[in-house]
């Protein structure tokens, strides 16, 4: 398969084992796809509860609560896309063994269907905002279209650091163990509930370089400051994305023929 | 230009490495070396458009890692690996995809898994229901299933694969016989599609009826590569050699532990078939049984009695020598008596049995060994048929002459 080669069939195959997984998350409970809404709508209210009203976090300038809610939602909803993309992709080869083994279908395309398992809960967290934005006059700026240019970045980033751990915690069963560590790390070492100004100058510049800092300031700045997208930002993040799925495809493929020798 | 599809391996090895360091003592001292396993070692194979080539070999000798190799699954340590074509690998039993969803669901999905659209998939419907035969659970939740249902279930899926190549691994369909029928003609059917097919199986009936060419792998090299009939002969016999080894060393074990009676010594007690000693057999095989006993005192009016019964103690047969003809008199003291028993075209089922020989003297038993052996019905043909008669023909020979010849019919008392 060539680096870039996603030719229509896979993307369909990839949907289609995506479907697969979401069934089977919550199929066995009683609530079932309804969990899908629920989870991420009672995660956000926890945050927002927490850090808004207790914590009393402030964004600079509105005293205003509802604008800390979308502020925080802005940041959040991608944020609950790649918590979830990364921790599955962390165990997708170890899942999806017996599929790899019984059908004839490449491999990559396992972890790239559970890099996106979070399409719900980002979904779930911008059509929050949106009516937010639309109940309470807040307003919603033509600037959401950029948005199509920025989602798709950002999964096929998630799916590019999929290939990385999914390849690697076949081998290193540890990874399974750090991984959930690490995010909650960038979780609080990221400006996403807070914003950025509470940081020291150097620390601001050096966030630039924070991939999950430059995947939410696009939602940021098109459904909070309704101003367009920040370019250089958002190049950065492309280059990223770019170079992060290359290696990782080939870094895949390298690893691929001795997955079950350690399984 | 259409190109066709074909194996080529060159000079193929796999190796593991397991974690441990092994010590290898040389002429320079100790040395402590990675621990490798070799799984296969030099394979060089070529197979073209149309073969049908089998692979048989004893456990462990390589057969599904050189599959896995050739699936792509799996990536050679050495060697070159050229494969043209869609691999399709049936190395487990299928497997089910979703626990939660129905039988149908789980076969829609299975489906389009295959590439194949939802019209299609129900096109093929009825003759997947037909196969799976389960009745209302088919909508259902599998996890609600028995564990033949879901294996049924998953074997169906393999109704949507549409080879190229085709690689079979030790394949059998689970359950009761309409079951197996059904499930081995599904995938005749399916190697008939094929354009290149791999069979791995342990059965040589199998092998003889599916394929044309034959590589026989020991311990991850092949020994060798020709037509089938010619491999899998030679393979059984290989076999059987290994197995009479096997035998030898246990019979000799048997006759030192047996149960020391004073009078008689048994010196010998084996079963034989086609002159090799062996204890397991294939049904219509022709048994013989011999057993070589030395007097220690002289004996009056010695009877031999046979017994085999199923290892839940049920009697197959049961031949008393003084009821179809006289009891032997007298016996000397230090002489042989050497008795041999053909159980010619033997037609018990697949099972495992033990033989006794007790030795009477007066009615009572003053001697007495015993051994077990398996029946193997390869052929399927005695396969939960009752046991009807069974003919014994005995042989028996005394101080170097023959004292009696004549058949039995079982009598089973």
């Amino acid at each position: 398969m060539s680096i870039i080669g996603i030719i229509h069939s896979d993307a369909v195959q990839t949907y289609k084992l995506f479907r697969m997984n979401l069934k089977n998350r919550y199929l066995g409970s009683r609530f079932g796809l309804a969990w899908s809404v629920l989870q991420p709508l009672i995660m956000m209210i926890m945050y927002i509860v927490v850090f808004g009203f207790i914590f009393q976090i402030k964004i600079a300038g509105s005293d205003n609560p509802i604008d800390y809610v979308i502020w925080f939602i802005c940041g959040f909803a991608p944020w609950m896309a790649i918590n979830e993309g990364i921790a599955l992709s962390t165990s997708a080869i170890m899942s999806g063994i017996s599929i790899i083994k019984n059908f004839t279908i490449k491999a990559e395309l396992i972890p790239m269907s559970y890099a996106v398992m979070g399409i719900p809960q980002m979904a779930v967290g911008l059509v929050i905002v949106l009516i937010l934005s639309m109940v309470t006059g807040f307003g919603i700026s033509f600037h959401v279209v950029e948005l199509m240019v920025v989602i798709p970045v950002v999964f096929i980033l998630l799916m590019g650091i999929g290939f990385w751990v999914s390849a690697t915690a076949v081998f290193n069963r540890d990874i399974a163990q750090v991984i959930p560590t690490i995010l909650q790390l960038i979780f609080y070492f990221t400006p996403i509930f807070y914003d950025i100004n509470q940081f020291p100058w150097i620390i601001q510049k050096l966030t630039f370089f924070n991939p999950v800092y430059q995947i939410c300031a696009p939602f940021r700045a098109v459904l909070f400051e309704h101003t367009s997208i920040d370019i250089w930002g958002f190049l950065y993040l492309i280059l990223l994305t770019a170079i992060i799925w290359i290696l990782g495809l080939k870094y895949f493929h390298k690893l691929q023929g001795y997955f079950e020798s350690a399984l | 230009m259409e190109s066709k599809n074909y194996i080529d391996l060159r000079n193929v090895k796999k190796e593991y490495a397991t974690n441990q360091l092994k010590h290898i003592k040389d002429k320079k001292g100790i040395k402590k070396q990675k621990d490798i396993f070799v799984a296969l070692d030099n394979i060089t194979i070529r197979v073209d458009e149309g073969e049908k080539v089998g692979v048989i070999g004893l456990n462990g000798a390589g057969k599904s890692t050189l599959m896995q190799i050739i699936s792509g699954y799996s990536k050679e340590s050495q060697g070159k690996v050229e494969v043209c074509g869609r691999v399709n690998a049936i190395l487990e039993v299928g497997t089910n995809l979703s626990k939660e969803l129905t039988g149908r669901e789980n076969i829609y999905l299975a489906g389009e898994m295959y590439g194949l659209s939802k019209e299609q998939i129900k096109e093929m419907m009825p003759q997947i229901i037909e196969f799976v035969d389960i009745g209302p659970y088919f909508d259902y939740p599998i996890k609600t299933y028995s564990s033949g249902m879901m294996a049924r279930v998953a074997f169906a899926q393999i109704s949507f694969i549409e080879p190229e190549i085709l690689i079979i691994d030790e394949v059998l369909g689970v359950g009761d016989i309409s079951f197996v029928e059904k499930s081995t003609k599904l995938i005749q059917d399916l190697c008939k599609k094929g354009k290149i097919l791999l069979v791995v199986s342990h059965s040589m009936s199998t092998i003889n009826q599916m394929t044309d060419r034959c590589i026989w792998l020991n311990q991850g090299k092949i020994v060798m590569d020709d037509k089938t009939k010619t491999v899998t002969d030679s393979y059984i016999k290989y076999i059987r050699k290994l197995q009479s080894e096997e035998y030898a060393k246990e019979a000799k074990k048997r006759l030192r532990d047996q149960e020391q009676y004073k009078d008689i010594v048994f010196k010998q007690f084996l079963m034989k078939s086609k002159d090799v000693e062996q204890d397991i057999f294939e049904s219509n095989d022709d048994i013989s049984v011999f057993a070589e006993l030395q007097t220690r005192r002289s004996l009056k009016n010695v009877d031999v009695v046979f017994k085999i019964e199923n290892k839940l103690g049920i009697v197959y047969m049961k031949n008393k020598m003084s009821k179809e003809s006289k009891e032997i008199t007298f016996l000397e003291e230090n002489q042989t008596l050497e008795i041999l028993i053909k159980l010619p075209n033997c037609n018990f089922t697949e099972d495992t049995y033990h033989i006794y020989c007790y030795i009477l003297e007066m009615e009572k038993v003053i001697g007495q060994i015993s051994s077990s052996f398996k029946m193997l019905d390869n052929k399927r043909e005695y396969y939960q048929k009752p046991l009807i008669l069974v003919d014994s023909c005995w042989n028996m020979q005394y101080k170097g002459e023959k004292i009696k010849n004549e058949h039995y019919w079982d009598n089973t008392f």
